[in-house]
């Protein structure tokens, strides 16, 4: 039986680099390095969960509407793009919703101060877990087993 | 006829008689012109009896029954029928039966003896006077009016008179009888002065009453107010009370100025001077004189302290008192709206604090002025004034503007406490009374700070009320039992609660003094005995005798240091100053002198004025004696002349030496001062180093000023998103980063594990200070961020958060050389342990509480409505008609994260921005603004926002893109700012109803501690 595949959101390397380290012997991990590839790579491969970086400052290619946004912030571009930069696991999340990928989610984002934020998201794209700050090798084991085996037979 | 007369006349009848051959008669008339009245009295009987017609027998023997003391015998003779046309004889029957009080037998001796004569004035008087005192005052009246008709000169008669139509109940005339003597007319009869007075009182006397009785009350009181002048020996306090009596009622007021008469000396009060007194005060009330019945109420209540009045009386006056006093003082009370500074005003403010801090008094407080002649009615201007006037020593201008903003704000405890503070730190102690009452004021009106319990202690103590004080401090623990006073109010508790011991002397085994002569030895004995009587019983000639026992001693071992010392000790005490220090000089030589010897003896040379002596001196009981304390003294005095650097130096040999002892903690405080000068010195432009030389008050002032953060968000919450940018940072960078590793560093101690505990030295400490430096820097980030407020922190040992986290890192600093070889360190781990617990558990739960606390803002209906208040005061608004604002927010409001003096400039411009373009626009009836505050949120990243919607109807275009764009002024560039600030956003939204809302969505606050996300840079793009 194969490993499950996970699907890993990162605007850098080092999520994908820890998790294949650690975790390699349990699961299949695949990287993209924003949202748009990561659609893209959803639609043409099955994966059993998502693992998401919320913040992606070193993305090339953000979701979300930055006009709408620098509305939002007084016209201010350099706020509205750190907006959409610290907040695009979210961004991305809702386009993968949207695309109609249903896998879980799980948000490498400490939730652990801003409960009501995390159930509005679980309300809207869940279902979604997190991993906190203080997580450890074995906690992301855990997690990333039951999001895998909650997720919906191919 | 007179008696002489009477006995010429029977003397002239004599011969015939004796012609008769009547030698008894002869006798005894002789016996009677002899005065041998018992014997006349036995010669007339002899006549009578051999001849009872004679009638000179039976005057003769009625004049010598008379003569002898027997009246009613002489009346019984004098009124024998052949005596009855005798007028002699029928007046001194009347006059006799007059004496015997036998009125009415008199009148009518008096009435015949006018038939046998013509009427004579005694005749007429006698007759009144009988009918006066026989009660026929009717005829006693006429009898007069008939004497008066012969002899009207005779004013004593007239006053007979009034007083019988008086008692005949004819009042009128007899006022018309009264009223003439009044006039001292001299004219009439041959008076004196004194005696028409006497008369003239009498019958002002009597006419008081009678013209009261008719109605002519302020007649009556003129009449009465004559008697002090006709009788000034006599006390006139009975007349003003009879004519306050009269007047009370026909004119109150005039009354009311007599009673200034009444009531002055205890002996002369009556209740009838109550009676009076309530009855002008209650007429006096009634006519609307309210300062005049307060007045008569006062003198009446005053009566009661000295005896018991009518309880109706009483309890109407100390209503009605009470009741004027307190519609005097309602009128009196000037009523204010306290305004609140707007931004640009609180900006001056702190540039007036930086000029402050700078030394420019004069730009400062000129700043100050000008800022509360724009806002008068702003207490915390006034305020603000006020502390600038203090922190410069100007105490009167100081407690001046402190009372004026009280004025505006009687119930804002924070100027009370200013104000009690004030008062009781620059008065040494003597306004402690007040100070006392103006903090048991803020105390009693609602919550306040625990440190106000402490702070009424310590006056308390001051006023020696010890148990007030110690109640004070109970209090004080109970609510702050880790206050940054708690240890303070521990020690005073401690001390207050002491009972002073009853301790015996000492017994101490007596030792011969080595290689001192006995000789010697004797006389320091006797010269110590002296000193103590000299000082026990204050006698100087013992402190004479003392010093010559203590020179003999010297003369005897002239290098025994106990007595040299007593030497000097008694020369100083002598006043021979000079004496005193040859001798301690002296003693300094002498091997085995105490090293502290050189202390006391520089402060003699400091007092002296020869500071090099004590300086040396000084230098010398540190350096070769290693009494640090001496480099203490040594910055001190450096600091006391102004040299800073050299008191820097002093204090650093100081810290390098001392590890504790009863210096250290002023030396800290003498450390920040020396860093507060510096800082000045750095700000100032030039001229001259900012703040001369700091007086000890002024000292004691600032260090008593050093405030927590508590304190800086309350007096600049404008600060607190900088504040909490630089809070989280520490949270984050220090703690949560760095200081995390403490438990697994106590692991490894406990382990052995050195490698471990190296490489997180390294970590913690780096090559440049690592961890403890970045704490080190932000915490002074924090405190120049509270100075460029205005408020001068004390972080390190004040502020409640702050305080444990510096002592915790100041223990790791100092743990760095164990942490770098922990080989030779020993037991690391309970250290570690504790440390870990103070700085990632109980700071860090501390410092996320603070931060959650600033950031978060229930935006309820009280809090919009108050914005809503100021705004309409405001010149523009305050005349204008404008409905009220209608206000939507959920029960409780909505929680939101942004600081409150953020939002409540946002609502104030955007209210501001409504009531302004509808009074443009619209009549009044139109210019409805409402404000509705309601949930929303993010529709993609999760967040939830509190929206607040303007609604309004004026016309006019307003866009989104002209708020964000700020083209239209008018405060809006402000608002967007500090709503992007805060993570926000403003649009202009279509609403159905209304012509636009103005809507601006913030970021709702979680339950949870929340951090600063988002960084902001400060104004002056200040980065730690």
């Amino acid at each position: 039986m194969s490993a499950p595949r996970v699907l890993v959101v990162e605007d850098g390397h080092e999520y994908i680099n820890n998790l294949t380290r650690f975790l390699g012997d349990a699961f299949a991990f695949t990287r993209a390095g924003d949202g748009p590839t990561a659609l893209s790579l959803l639609s043409g491969q099955g994966f059993e969960a998502i693992f998401l970086d919320m913040k992606f400052d070193r993305a090339e290619h953000l979701l979300g509407d930055l006009v709408a946004t620098q509305r939002r912030f007084a016209g201010d571009e350099a706020r509205a793009r750190r907006f959409l930069e610290n907040n695009q696991g979210t961004y991305v999340l809702a386009a993968i919703r949207e695309a109609g990928h249903t896998q879980p989610a799980i948000f490498s984002y400490d939730f652990d101060s801003e409960p009501r934020r995390l159930r509005n998201l679980q309300r809207r794209y869940g279902p979604l877990s997190y991993l906190n700050d203080t997580a450890t090798p074995a906690d992301i084991r855990d997690t990333l087993s039951r999001a895998v085996s909650a997720a919906p037979a191919p | 006829m007179n008696p002489a007369a009477a006995l010429l006349a029977v003397l002239l009848v004599l011969p015939a008689a004796g012609q008769d051959g009547k030698p008894d008669l002869d006798a005894a008339d002789a016996a009677a012109v002899s005065g041998r009245w018992s014997e006349a009295e036995a010669l007339y009987r002899a006549e009578l009896e051999r001849a009872s017609d004679s009638t000179a027998a039976a005057l003769g023997l009625a004049r010598a029954l008379e003569a002898l003391g027997s009246p009613e015998l002489a009346i019984a003779y004098y009124k024998m029928s052949i005596l009855d046309g005798d007028p002699f004889a029928v007046g001194a029957r009347a006059r006799l039966l007059e004496s015997l009080h036998r009125y009415d037998e008199a009148a009518e001796a008096y009435t015949r003896l006018m038939l046998l004569e013509p009427p004579s004035l005694d005749a007429l008087l006698g007759l009144a006077r009988c009918l006066e005192s026989g009660g026929h005052t009717a005829e006693a009246a006429a009898a007069y009016r008939d004497v008066l008709a012969d002899h009207p000169d005779r004013l004593e008669v007239r006053l007979s008179l009034g007083r019988m139509l008086e008692q005949s109940g004819q009042p009128a005339e007899a006022i018309q009888a009264y009223q003439p003597l009044l006039r001292l007319d001299d004219s009439i009869g041959t008076y004196s002065i004194d005696e028409r007075s006497q008369l003239a009182a009498g019958a002002a006397e009597a006419l008081g009453p009678l013209l009261v009785s008719v109605g002519e009350s302020a007649a009556a009181a003129e009449v009465y107010l004559l008697l002090p002048d006709l009788l000034p020996e006599a006390n006139p306090v009975a007349w003003y009370r009879a004519a306050v009596g009269a007047l009370c009622e026909s004119d109150p007021r005039r009354a009311a100025e007599l009673t200034q008469h009444l009531a002055k000396i205890p002996e002369d009060i009556t209740p009838e001077d109550g009676r009076v007194i309530v009855c002008v005060a209650d007429m006096l009330y009634e006519q609307g004189d309210r300062e005049g019945a307060k007045s008569a109420y006062r003198k009446f209540l005053t009566i009661g302290h000295i005896m018991t009045l009518p309880a109706g009386d009483t309890e109407r006056a100390q209503r009605r008192s009470y009741e004027m006093g307190i519609a005097d003082d309602a009128r009196r009370l000037s009523l204010v709206a306290d305004r609140s500074l707007s931004l640009s005003q609180r900006s001056r403010v702190q540039a007036a604090q930086a000029d402050a801090e700078a030394g420019h008094q004069k730009d400062a407080i000129r700043t100050m002025q000008a800022i509360v002649a724009e806002a008068r009615s702003s207490s915390e201007a006034w305020a603000s004034l006020g502390d600038m006037h203090a922190e410069f020593g100007e105490i009167k201008e100081a407690e001046g503007a402190y009372l004026t903003a009280l004025a505006i704000a009687p119930d804002d405890g924070r100027w009370r406490t200013r104000l009690a503070l004030l008062l009781a730190r620059a008065y040494s102690g003597r306004r402690h009374a007040q100070a006392v009452e103006e903090i048991s004021l803020v105390i009693r009106s609602g919550p306040h700070p625990p440190a106000l319990r402490f702070e009424r202690a310590t006056m308390h103590i001051g006023l020696r009320d010890f148990a007030a004080a110690e109640a004070d401090l109970e209090a004080y623990l109970a609510l702050a039992a880790d206050g940054d006073r708690a240890e303070e109010a521990r020690g005073l508790l401690r001390n207050l609660k002491r009972k002073p011991p009853t301790l015996s002397d000492p017994e101490l085994a007596a030792e011969p003094m080595q290689d001192v002569p006995e000789a010697a030895e004797t006389h320091y004995r006797r010269a110590r005995v002296h000193r103590d009587r000299a000082r026990d019983n204050n006698e100087p000639a013992e402190l004479d005798l003392a010093r010559r026992e203590v020179a003999r001693a010297l003369e005897v071992a002239p290098d025994w240091l106990m007595a040299l010392d007593m030497s000097a000790q008694l020369a100083w005490e002598a006043g021979e100053r000079e004496a005193a220090v040859k001798q301690w000089e002296k003693a300094l030589t002498i091997e085995g002198a105490p090293s502290r010897l050189r202390l006391d003896l520089a402060v003699v040379y400091d007092q002296l004025g020869q500071p090099e002596r004590a300086e040396a001196l000084r230098l010398e009981a540190a350096d070769t004696y290693g009494l640090v304390d001496a480099y203490y003294e040594l910055a001190q005095t450096a600091f006391d002349r102004g040299d800073y650097a050299a008191a820097r130096r002093w204090l650093d040999r100081f810290f390098d030496s001392a590890t504790g002892g009863p210096y250290k903690q002023t030396a800290l405080a003498l450390e920040a001062e020396l860093d507060a000068i510096e800082q000045r010195r750095r700000l100032a432009l030039g001229g001259g180093g900012g703040l001369a030389v700091v007086l000890a008050g002024m000292l004691w002032w600032r260090r008593t000023r050093q405030r927590t953060l508590d304190d800086l968000i309350e007096a600049a919450p404008e600060c607190a998103h900088d504040l909490a940018r630089l809070l989280s940072a520490v949270r984050h960078e220090v703690l949560k980063h760095n200081t995390t590793l403490l438990e697994e560093m106590a692991h490894a101690g406990r382990n052995g594990d050195h490698a471990a505990l190296r490489w997180a030295a390294e970590r913690l400490f780096g090559e440049d200070g690592g961890a403890v430096r970045r704490f080190e820097e932000y915490r002074a980030t924090i405190e120049r961020l509270g100075k460029k407020h205005g408020v001068i922190l004390d972080l390190k040992r004040r502020d409640p958060v702050f305080a444990p986290m510096s002592t915790a890192i100041g223990q790791l600093k100092r743990m760095e050389g164990d942490l770098r070889d922990p080989e030779r360190a020993g037991d690391l781990e309970a250290r570690l342990a504790s440390l870990h617990q103070v700085l990632n558990v109980e700071v860090y739960q501390a410092l996320g509480r603070l931060i959650q606390q600033m950031g978060t803002l229930r935006i309820d209906a009280p809090l919009l409505a108050a914005v809503d208040t100021r705004v309409r005061a405001e010149p523009g608004l305050a005349e204008a008609a404008l409905p009220p604002l209608a206000i939507d927010v959920a029960a409780g409001g909505l929680p939101a994260r942004v600081f409150q003096g953020d939002l409540e400039d946002i609502v104030a411009n955007l209210l501001r921005n409504a009531y302004l373009a509808s009074i443009d626009g619209l009549p009044p009836e139109e210019r409805t603004v409402s404000l509705v505050v309601e949930e929303d949120d993010d529709p993609i990243a999760g967040y939830e926002l509190v929206a607040l919607r303007f609604c309004d109807r004026a016309p006019g275009e307003l866009t989104s893109a002209m708020i964000q764009g700020r083209s239209i002024g008018r405060g809006l560039g402000l608002a967007v700012d500090l709503i992007a600030r805060h993570n926000g956003s403003i649009d202009v939204e279509d609403e159905p109803g209304w012509a636009k809302a103005v809507v601006v969505r913030l970021p709702r606050a979680e339950g949870e501690a929340d951090d600063v996300v988002e960084v902001s840079v400060t104004e002056d793009g200040e980065e730690p």
